[in-house]
């Protein structure tokens, strides 16, 4: 197995994660796509209307359907599983970083006529 | 020891694991004042030397795959870092590696917010054996 964390240095922290606002820009511009980590009983009661949803514990099977060219923003409510889900994704070889603010976050940044501020 | 592949880690990610991997606070103090726990600050050097515990130990996430012997294998080893995005990191990669470890949901400064004044002064105390 890799070891993963030799290579972290602090300056590639930020590298690791996109805040809302640098997801929404990318995802207006075709360059990222939204990856809802959460199990399905979650993802029942509450749902984004765009990007995937990928429960966290099929991503090894279901690699085939994220996209390679384009940055891929993990996501669950906080941002405890999407971080275990960029280590994967990461080692995968895939370009991914973890949503900072998570879900619960985007929702907030996209409520009322800020809603509009992502291109569906 | 067991290692396990990442794949079949993911694989087997339920909701019992998803409350495993974390600890609060208080489970946390409690664990390592009963010598069940060890408490490992993954941050950079800089970082812990600019500010730190007065327990637990330094092994910064970079040198954690090269420093893993230093870890007591019988111990719960609860990372932790300023919030929890590191801890988590390393809490992974030990977890891969077969230890029972779990990542410090309050962080380094919840932890420093809750142990003020008397609170600071029983918890060392009690790990000092002076109470």
């Amino acid at each position: 197995m890799a070891n993963f964390p030799e290579n972290i240095v602090p300056s590639e922290m930020k590298n690791f994660r996109i805040s809302i606002d640098d997801f929404i820009e990318a995802y207006n511009k075709g360059e990222a796509e939204l990856v809802d980590i959460r199990v399905p009983m979650e993802t029942k009661v509450w749902q984004v209307n765009f990007g995937l949803k990928i429960p966290a514990n099929e991503l090894p099977k279901r690699l085939d359907e994220l996209p390679k060219d384009k940055l891929i923003a993990v996501a669950c409510p906080h941002t405890d599983r999407s971080n275990m889900a960029r280590v994967y994704l990461a080692e995968q070889g895939f370009n991914v970083k973890y949503l900072v603010g998570g879900l619960l976050g985007l929702m907030e940044r996209l409520k009322g006529g800020m809603a509009k501020d992502i291109n569906l | 020891m067991k290692e396990i592949s990442f794949d079949d880690y993911l694989k087997s990610f339920d909701y019992d694991e998803r409350k495993a991997m974390k600890i609060k606070l208080n489970e946390m103090l409690k664990l390592y004042e009963e010598g069940k726990a060890e408490i490992i600050d993954i941050r950079f050097k800089d970082e812990y030397e600019a500010w730190h515990l007065g327990f637990g130990k330094n092994i910064p996430l970079n040198e954690l795959p090269n420093r893993i012997d230093e870890l007591d294998k019988n111990k719960t080893i609860v990372t932790v870092c300023p919030h929890y995005d590191r801890a988590e990191i390393a809490r992974l990669f030990l977890k891969l590696k077969g230890f029972n470890a779990r990542y410090l949901t309050d962080g380094l400064l919840g932890t420093v917010d809750y142990l003020r004044g008397d609170k600071a002064r029983d918890y060392i105390a009690k790990i000092k054996g002076e109470s």
